[in-house]
């Protein structure tokens, strides 16, 4: 259970969201306006906060601002905008995550329970081990048995990911949600050809895999080859 | 235009400079045959005083050794004849000389002879009536005469020459602003809205670059202005849609898929406006190399034909192919055509990239079921798939000046065939587009 206090303008999405995540068993609260919001970030301490860029009294890019001047309290954006540059923006400006509007509830708690893993459990103090991999989500490297990757972003963003869940199955569709952005969009082509160089890179092959598991029909999944 | 400035110009200087020269050359003829007159008048004078001295100073007759010896004085110049009152000719002249008989009626006379003109001169004798001719030939008469109209002739070929390079660098002055403006107004009809011009030439024509400067800025910022408020209304609709889809997850699970799918309907088309709005207008390169980002696509697909097990066969030039596309929108088109290759084939099925010089033109094909048998998302706009893909495909290759055509490879399977117009300064190609085949 997680203290998440919501700060949104629109009354449908923040009642409903309010309500789903309560009974998903979280503390969740909401304000309205930014300067509310603010207030209940230093009042209240919640353990995250989900913010709405488009606010009635302030630009949520500035209360963002605001927020990490006064707190550490992990910030995950609901933006309409998917534009590169804007979402490079927030989070240089402190956010720690975000979700493209329309968003699931579901795809909503992913991402809260990922920063919160990041920012409060054992893998905020040093980088993801999975066997001989290692990957360090701070500062975007990774490394087998010692030896560098070299992996484009989307590469990087994909065995982080995994790593995350490692030992999991997870399925082309939250891959799809979850490193491109695209919940309902996208090709499972696209994920698939990714992880076919992800494989390469990691030195094996879907014939003879080590790191990368597929489970044909279901997804892909990353695990400790030695164990 | 120049051509035509330079016609006026070489008929109204040629015009002017005939009208003063023609007269020129007269008079320097008529100049010439006055001069040889003139000489030959005044040795005719000299030499009919000094008979007439030496008639009245020795009293006696003058004859034909006196008349030698008078004109053995003034060097016996070989035209120079006198004609003694009893016919005795002393010199070039002929007995029966028509004007001379006539001088001898006491009147000095210029006469034209066949040779060119005489000047004859009497002289009354105490014995008669002598006459001094003096013959001036064709060419005392035209003496200077050929060398001044070569000159004269050499000033007017140098007069026209001058009027028809300031004619020439007068129409540069013009016609290249407008050619200038020719080619920014083919630009900016080719979609580079950031295209200016150098205001230049005469006030009128600078006037009109200052114009188009203007109608370019303005067009570009409807255009700005436009994609903003459609991807701002786009953006707008993410808001309510998030309001509807967290409503729908709390309906019964009967519903609730069938709504869910409607909402990724409604919001695919609400990206593909964003997208299509902000491409639109925009001062991306619009030229890339076919060739070299079909190579580099190719290679980064072929990792995935490779653990499937397809051959992936590509034929590339090694050189490189311009097309007027941008490079992301290239590279979008080949990623959309591979990536549908792969979704709608199956494992296996071999893969065939091509790009023609020629064109220029770029085939994928394959050896799946073709478009006939392939699922329906493929190559058609059904419920459930918007038919994005190939939708972007044409859309890409329209605004390239170019067409999609779909049809059987030799492969077995479906094949993607699309052209490109060329990348000259031209722009795109002109006329209608051809019109693709369903997609």
């Amino acid at each position: 259970m997680a203290a998440i206090l919501i700060i949104e303008d629109d009354q449908r999405i923040r009642e409903r969201l309010t309500r789903a995540l309560a009974d998903r068993g979280h503390a969740a609260d909401s304000r309205h306006t930014g300067y509310e919001g603010l207030s209940a970030v230093v009042e209240e301490k919640p353990d995250v906060v989900v913010l709405d860029l488009g606010l009635p009294d302030i630009d949520g890019a500035e209360l963002l601002k605001m927020i990490r001047a006064v707190s550490k309290v992990p910030i995950v954006i609901a933006t309409a905008r998917t534009e590169e540059s804007a979402i490079v923006a927030l989070l240089d400006a402190g956010a720690d995550d975000y979700v493209v509007k329309p968003f699931s509830v579901d795809q909503l708690e992913a991402r809260i329970r990922a920063v919160l893993r990041r920012t409060q459990g054992p893998a905020a103090e040093g980088p993801l081990r999975v066997g001989d991999l290692s990957i360090d989500m701070a500062g975007r490297e990774a490394t087998l048995a010692g030896v560098a990757l070299e992996l484009s972003r989307k590469e990087f963003d994909l065995l982080a990911h995994l790593a995350e869940n490692a030992g999991e199955v997870v399925s082309k569709r939250d891959l799809l949600a979850e490193v491109w952005r695209e919940p309902y969009g996208g090709s499972d082509s696209t994920v698939d050809v990714h992880l076919s160089w992800l494989r390469k890179k990691l030195g094996e092959t879907a014939a003879e895999p080590r790191y990368l598991r597929t489970v044909y029909g279901v997804g892909v999944k990353l695990v400790d080859p030695e164990s | 235009m120049r051509s035509r400035l330079a016609l006026v110009t070489l008929a109204v200087t040629t015009l002017i400079v005939v009208s003063f020269v023609v007269p020129l050359g007269i008079l320097v003829r008529r100049q010439a045959e006055d001069r040889a007159l003139s000489r030959a008048e005044s040795d005719a004078r000299s030499i009919a005083t000094a008979l007439a001295v030496s008639s009245s100073f020795s009293e006696i007759e003058i004859n034909s050794a006196t008349a030698l010896a008078v004109l053995g004085a003034f060097g016996s110049p070989p035209s120079a004849s006198i004609h003694l009152p009893d016919g005795t000719v002393v010199g070039p002249g002929t007995v029966d000389d028509p004007d001379v008989e006539v001088a001898r009626q006491g009147s000095a006379f210029t006469a034209s002879t066949p040779e060119g003109a005489a000047v004859l001169v009497p002289v009354v004798l105490s014995q008669g009536t002598s006459v001094v001719r003096v013959g001036v030939s064709d060419a005392d008469l035209s003496e200077g005469v050929a060398s001044a109209w070569l000159i004269l002739a050499a000033l007017a070929v140098l007069l026209i020459s001058i009027a028809l390079a300031g004619a020439d660098r007068l129409g540069r002055s013009i016609v290249d602003p407008v050619q200038d403006l020719r080619a920014a107004a083919q630009s900016l009809g080719a979609g580079n809205l950031g295209t200016r011009v150098r205001p230049a030439g005469p006030p009128e024509i600078a006037e009109v670059g200052r114009t188009f400067n203007d109608l370019a800025a303005r067009l570009r910022d409807l255009l700005q202005a436009e994609r903003e408020a459609a991807a701002d209304i786009s953006h707008n609709l993410r808001t309510p849609l998030t309001a509807l889809r967290l409503q729908v997850e709390s309906l019964p699970a009967e519903v609730r898929l069938q709504l869910l799918d409607d909402i990724a309907l409604v919001e695919s088309t609400v990206d593909r406006v964003i997208t299509e709005a902000r491409s639109r207008g925009e001062e991306a390169p619009r030229s890339a190399d076919l060739a070299g980002i079909a190579k580099e696509r190719a290679a980064f697909w072929s990792v995935l034909a490779g653990e499937q097990g397809r051959s992936f066969d590509s034929d590339l030039p090694d050189r490189i192919i311009p097309v007027p596309v941008g490079p992301a929108d290239l590279e979008t088109l080949l990623d959309t055509l591979l990536e549908n290759v792969f979704a709608h084939t199956p494992a296996g099925a071999p893969i065939g990239v091509t790009v023609d010089p020629d064109g220029p033109s770029l085939r994928v094909e394959d050896g799946g079921p073709g478009f006939e048998a392939a699922s329906p998302e493929r190559g058609n706009s059904r419920r459930g798939s918007t038919g994005l893909g190939l939708d972007i495909v044409r859309r890409i290759a329209q605004s390239a000046g170019g067409s999609l055509h779909l049809g059987r490879s030799p492969l077995g399977g479906a094949l993607v065939a699309v052209s490109f117009g060329s990348t000259t300064s031209e722009g795109p190609p002109k006329g209608p587009l051809t019109q693709p085949s369903s997609v």
